[in-house]
Formats: C-alpha cells, sequence, structure tokens
C-alpha cells in the first residue's frame, strides 16, 4: 500500500530526515510522534509530493490521498457541498449526503465555513479526507487547538470512517495518549530512536479504545525505554 | 441602505448648487452654469451627434477593457507564480509603467498607422502593466496553504485557476478592473484628439478650438454617466453576489 525508504531529506543544508523507512497495508493506523521540528509535517509533505526534493523513494498504491491538516482548510467563498465537491471524483451527492450523516452534518450542505464552529468545520475537513475512498489518509495535527471533547468526539469519528472504509492512515501528532489510543503503530522521530516503529496492541486490526489502564502501561514501558521523551515536550 | 443613498443625491445636489452659484457670481463665457451645460447636452444628444460619438468612444473603451483585463490577469499571474517568468519580464513592466502614455499613443499612430487598431493598441500597452502589477502582489498575498489543498487532491488546472486563485484573486481583479475602466477612457480621448475623427476626444477637441466650453462640459458629463451607470449596474452588482460568502 505504502512503501516509505527515505534516505535524506535536507532543509537549508540540515538533515531533517535520515533513513526512514516503513511499509503500511490497508487498515494499518500509525501515529508519528517527536519534538517540534522533527520533520514530522515534513514527512507529510514528502508523502503528498508536496515537496518532492529528498533521497529515497515512496511508493504508494492508491489513486488518491485524503488528508486533514492543522487547519481545516475549507475555502472560505464555497459552501460545505461545494468545498467537498470539488475534490470528489465522482460527483454522487448522495454519497456525499452519506458521509455527512455519518459525522451529523447532513444540514450543512448550504452553510459557508464562517457559518460552521471549529469542530464542524473539520468535521467537513473529515469528510473531505474521504470523499473518494483513499487507500491512504494523511492526518497533520488535526485534533490540535480543538477542546478535549470536541476533540474525542471527531477521533470517534475518525475511527468509525477507518472502520468503515479501511485505508492505511497516517496521524502526526503531540498528543501521546492519542497516539497510544488511536494507533497500532508509533514512530519517534528526532533524537537517537528516530525511525524506530513500535508495534504496540490492537494487532487485530482492531480499533477499539484502549482501557485507560492500560494506556497508562504502554506509556510508562516507552517512557522506560525512551526516558528522555517526556511527556508535554512531544 | 436607504440612508447612504440621501448622502449620495444630498451631496450631488449639494455640488450642483454650488456649481450654480459660482457660474452666477462669475457670469463668464468660460464658467457656465450647470442649467446651461444641461441644455446643450440634450440638444447634442437630440441631434443625434452625441451619441454617434459616444458610441464610437464606448466600442473603443469597451475593446482595450476587454483585451487588457485577461492579458493583465494571465501575466498577473505567471509573473506572481513563477520567479523566472517574474525575473524575465520585470525589466519589460518597470517600462511600461513609466513609459508616457502620450509617447505610446505616438509610436504606436507612426509604427501601425493612424488606424482604430493603432489606437486600441496603444491603450492597451498603457493599461496592461497595471493590471499585471496589481495580479502579481495579489498572487504573492494568497494564502499558499489553500493552494496546498488543491494539489494534496489533485484537482484539475481548470479548478485551480477557477475555484482556487481566482477567488482569492477577486479583489485585486476588481480593483484593477474599477481603476482600469476610468483611466482607459481617460485615455482614448488623448487618443481621439491626437489621431481619429470621430469619438468623444475628437469632439472635444473641436469644441476647445471654438471655446466652447458649455459643450466640452456636455460632452464630459455624458461619459461620467456612462461610467456611474457601469458603476451602478455591472460592478456593484457583480461584487455583491461575489462577496456574499463574506
Amino acid at each position: 500500500m505504502l512503501n516509505i525508504d527515505i534516505k535524506n531529506k535536507k532543509y537549508a543544508d540540515k538533515n531533517i530526515l535520515q533513513n526512514i523507512g516503513f511499509n503500511l497495508k490497508a487498515g494499518d493506523f500509525l501515529s508519528i510522534i517527536g519534538p517540534s521540528g522533527c520533520g514530522k509535517t515534513t514527512l507529510l509533505r514528502l508523502i503528498t509530493s508536496l515537496d518532492k526534493d529528498f533521497e529515497g523513494t515512496i511508493d504508494i498504491d492508491s489513486n488518491s490521498i485524503g488528508m486533514m491538516f492543522q487547519e481545516p482548510r475549507l475555502l472560505p467563498w464555497l459552501t460545505v457541498r461545494e468545498n467537498i465537491a470539488i475534490v470528489d471524483k465522482t460527483g454522487d451527492l448522495e454519497d456525499m449526503l452519506k458521509l455527512l450523516r455519518m459525522v451529523g452534518m447532513e444540514n450543512t450542505l448550504d452553510m459557508y465555513p464562517k457559518n460552521l464552529s471549529g469542530g464542524m468545520a473539520r468535521r467537513v475537513s473529515l469528510v473531505r479526507a474521504f470523499i473518494n475512498r483513499p487507500k491512504l489518509i494523511l492526518l497533520d495535527e488535526p485534533f490540535v487547538s480543538l477542546d478535549r471533547p470536541t476533540a474525542l468526539s471527531l477521533q470517534n469519528d475518525l475511527m468509525l470512517f477507518c472502520k468503515s472504509f479501511n485505508p492505511a492512515v497516517i496521524l502526526v501528532t503531540h498528543d501521546f495518549d492519542e497516539a497510544i489510543s488511536l494507533s497500532q503503530k508509533i514512530l519517534f522521530l528526532g533524537g537517537e530512536v528516530t525511525g524506530e516503529i513500535m508495534t504496540h496492541v490492537n494487532e487485530n486490526n482492531s480499533f477499539e479504545t484502549l482501557h485507560p489502564t492500560y494506556v497508562q502501561e504502554i506509556k510508562e514501558n516507552i517512557l522506560s525505554l525512551h526516558p528522555h521523551i517526556l511527556e508535554g515536550k512531544l | 441602505m436607504s440612508n447612504t443613498l440621501t448622502w449620495r443625491i444630498g451631496s450631488f445636489f449639494l455640488l450642483i448648487a454650488l456649481w450654480q452659484g459660482i457660474a452666477f457670481l462669475a457670469d463668464s463665457s468660460v464658467f457656465p452654469p450647470p442649467t446651461n451645460v444641461l441644455s446643450s447636452l440634450i440638444e447634442h444628444i437630440s441631434n443625434g451627434e452625441l451619441l454617434h460619438h459616444l458610441g464610437i468612444t464606448l466600442y473603443r473603451v469597451s475593446m482595450i477593457f476587454l483585451f487588457a483585463m485577461p492579458i493583465g490577469i494571465a501575466f498577473g499571474l505567471l509573473m506572481g507564480n513563477f520567479k523566472k517568468v517574474d525575473a524575465a519580464l520585470d525589466t519589460l513592466l518597470v517600462l511600461g509603467l513609466n513609459m508616457p502614455a502620450l509617447v505610446v499613443i505616438m509610436l504606436c499612430y507612426i509604427w501601425l498607422g493612424l488606424s482604430d487598431f493603432s489606437a486600441i493598441v496603444a491603450v492597451i500597452i498603457n493599461k496592461v502593466p497595471m493590471v499585471i502589477v496589481n495580479i502579481r502582489e495579489g498572487v504573492k498575498a494568497l494564502d499558499k496553504r489553500l493552494i496546498e489543498v488543491a494539489y494534496v487532491y489533485k484537482v484539475s488546472r481548470y479548478k485551480l485557476l477557477f475555484t482556487f486563485y481566482i477567488p482569492q484573486l477577486y479583489p485585486y481583479i476588481i480593483a484593477s478592473a474599477r481603476n482600469g475602466l476610468s483611466l482607459i477612457w481617460k485615455i482614448v480621448l488623448v487618443v481621439e484628439l491626437l489621431g481619429r475623427s470621430d469619438g468623444i476626444g475628437f469632439q472635444l477637441s473641436m469644441f476647445f478650438q471654438f471655446f466652447d466650453i458649455t459643450s466640452i462640459l456636455a460632452y464630459s458629463f455624458s461619459f461620467i454617466i456612462i461610467i456611474i451607470l457601469i458603476e451602478n449596474f455591472i460592478f456593484r452588482p457583480i461584487d455583491a453576489q461575489l462577496s456574499k460568502w463574506r
């Protein structure tokens, strides 16, 4: 589905990413965590070809990619319907309505982004990411700057879509708990552990949220293995 | 809304009253009162002469507008997006911006002949650089994050241009169109005065030779009325339609 083998990515003569290699198949959910400036967003830019200047190869077995950015990035002059339709390759309004209904947004079709709350705008961005049923979904800190209940509810919507359409997902996040509770694999970027993929639990592709005590246990294990990764600095 | 309309109409009539007052005090044939100008306007309209010349000037203005805007927008987009194109054309642009309109008009008449074609080309050459500068600045101010959405989702070039670029550039385009129209018709009058035998510019030069200030003002007002109509019935409705998302 996705094969990544990045030898080197420089930015202003500084090595940002070195020797990053991993594969993802349909249904995989990988979180990438690491401190600011470690190259998390750069990695997503390489995958989307927004940045093509690197040594290595990226093979994607998919015609389209769905992406959620740090901001909803909806075009303010288009309605919700037009914002999704602009990337929709089928033009099937029923299908768009189906996805909007899944996240409780079916009544917003003709609303402009300025009339949507932060959470609503991100749900539109979520529907836009899935409208072409891409085999690969990229999420660049999509829950940042949302209040906790909204972020959790949006995560539920995301997991509902993932369960229904089974794409490979890469989530870039600063939030340790978010990474552990949502993903099956975690890739650390930055510092000595760069490139390491930590596979934890959920090997049966289950997207069930982990029991909180279990999360704590995994977190403590990770922190004991990599004491320099301090919570809150990620 | 009705309040702003009152102000518009009120200030207009105040200006007319002021003009009438000064003309009354001056009592000179070179400073005619608005009533004389109005009756001269009616006379020129009723004998058909004004409408004929107005039509010709309007035709020239619209041809220039229809060519200058798309050319300017296209080059503005290219220069704003591609550094190499910008570097290659920048000197030419500065030259175009600073070349006196009069020189361009003279050169066009000499090189291309005293024809409508050269008149129109001369004004297009005068106008295009200004549109380019506006649009190029607009492209630099674009929200690149929205453009990235287009690239990630691989939208067609057509959609990229008309859904992502043009709406963001719209304030720059409408500003270019508005000041473009006012500039174009001013230069068209000079072009007509210098080398055409019809159009408002030509008529003005004739009236000037006879010191017929009343007719000069009547002709000028006829065109100002047209510009006001264009502003109110074309630009404002388009503006309102395209800005409804704001």
